[in-house]
């Protein structure tokens, strides 16, 4: 299948990035008995460096489904703001690219997609007024501090445990409805 | 890449060179080299994190205290250099920001979590709106002690606010989505995000991206607080 094909692909890329570099010339070409655990002693020692520098789990996620996704959809919003924003995670999995092109939801007047990008120390927000791209076989991850559903004019605040309703309209896809619980801090998801 | 017996390139240690002859020793000398491989290879990741020794974040070469005047939250005048915490944590932004205002007060909150009762008493965290018009006192004060009632709020208007941007160096601009007005008003402010760490004498140390890691600020906090009194 040519989903499942690119799914491997990527995974396989996936697997490739995290490898460190091999410790010697000497170590790689006359590996003695012992070598495998030293090996391994040496890979989890990278890992654990390169894990403490980005701060980024290494965890691989699962594979796409046959389908678009959304994923681990979540809402915030501050009290006493009147904008809001939604994280969420679009795995694409139909083997074709799609576009974002809106977001809707009745708690806010407008939800626009928009990405924080951070310049020489300065955060400037970003809009897709072409529509986001949606990558085939990849997860587009609208996450704190990059891309998100924005929300402004809140018509009530948000409290954590409110559930907001949100409509995610593609190009190819159409449109698809999810919820999203409201957090008091995206970043740890709680 | 090169086949047949190059020159070893490993590197062990001086000393464990001559072993290499007995098969037995060598093993344990190839092992030793994997190892220290490791080590350094590690360390030098977890080296490669931080800008200098002491501190993880940016390090500030700023010989002047930093200068922030307005009203906190509370409707109290706020002045950095009457602070009685002994580390102040400074941030820009605006209550209107949708993602990384309320991304790093979240963060704050964590940070004061991981610091600790104690060590949480002794820092100040100050968030600095850069957008007055919007964000009045009553604005801050329904926003910023949600997130925790020690938090500062700071509003500061005209040459009070540029005072407080120059002297840490932040510029913020107030702009349109995608360039044009919208029809609702609605405007942002790009600003600089930036964390800023200042010592006991209030002149800004170190400053970490907004993204930065809590334990990385945690870790600096706890540096700058470890510091012997000026």
């Amino acid at each position: 299948m040519r989903p499942a094909a690119r799914t491997a692909l990527r995974r396989s890329a996936i697997a490739g990035d995290l490898r460190p570099p091999r410790p010697s010339p000497t170590v790689r070409r006359r590996p003695p008995r012992r070598a495998p655990q030293a090996a391994l002693l040496a890979l989890l020692a990278a890992c654990v460096g390169s894990a403490g520098c980005t701060g980024d789990a290494t965890t691989s996620p699962p594979p796409l489904a046959d389908a678009l996704v959304v994923e681990s959809p979540r809402a915030f919003a501050p009290r006493g703001s009147d904008t809001g924003a939604i994280y969420l995670t679009i795995a694409n999995g139909t083997g074709e690219d799609d576009l974002l092109l809106a977001a809707a939801t009745p708690v806010a007047a407008v939800a626009e997609v928009h990405e924080t990008v951070e310049e020489d120390g300065v955060a400037r927000m970003i809009a897709y007024p072409q529509g986001m791209p949606v990558p085939a076989g990849e997860r587009t991850v609208l996450a704190p501090g990059g891309a998100h559903v924005m929300l402004i004019g809140l018509d009530a605040p948000l409290a954590p445990g409110d559930r907001v309703p949100l409509v995610l309209t593609f190009e190819r896809a159409g449109e698809l409805a999810v919820e999203a619980p409201v957090v008091a801090d995206p970043e740890v998801g709680s | 890449m090169g086949r047949g017996d190059r020159p070893r390139r490993a590197a062990p240690p001086a000393g464990a060179a001559a072993s290499v002859r007995r098969a037995g020793r060598r093993r344990v000398g190839l092992l030793l080299a994997v190892l220290l491989a490791a080590a350094f290879f590690a360390a030098g990741l977890l080296a490669g994190c931080s800008a200098s020794p002491s501190f993880r974040g940016a390090v500030l070469d700023e010989p002047r205290p930093a200068v922030l005047r307005g009203v906190n939250w509370d409707g109290r005048a706020f002045e950095l250099a009457a602070l009685d915490e002994e580390v102040a944590v400074v941030f820009f932004g605006y209550t209107f920001c949708p993602d990384i205002c309320p991304i790093t007060l979240a963060k704050m909150k964590r940070l004061v979590a991981e610091l600790g009762p104690e060590r949480a008493g002794e820092v100040a965290v100050v968030f600095v709106s850069v957008d007055p018009a919007r964000d009045s006192r009553q604005k801050l004060a329904e926003y910023v002690p949600g997130f925790d009632r020690r938090f500062y709020g700071v509003r500061a208007e005209g040459r009070a606010l540029a005072a407080a941007q120059e002297s840490f160096s932040v510029t913020a601009r107030t702009r349109a989505s995608g360039g044009q007005p919208r029809a609702d008003g609605f405007y942002f402010v790009d600003h600089t995000s930036s964390i800023f760490l200042l010592d006991a004498t209030r002149r800004p140390r170190v400053s970490h991206p907004m993204s930065a890691p809590v334990a990385d600020l945690a870790a600096d906090v706890e540096t700058l607080l470890a510091e012997p009194a000026a």
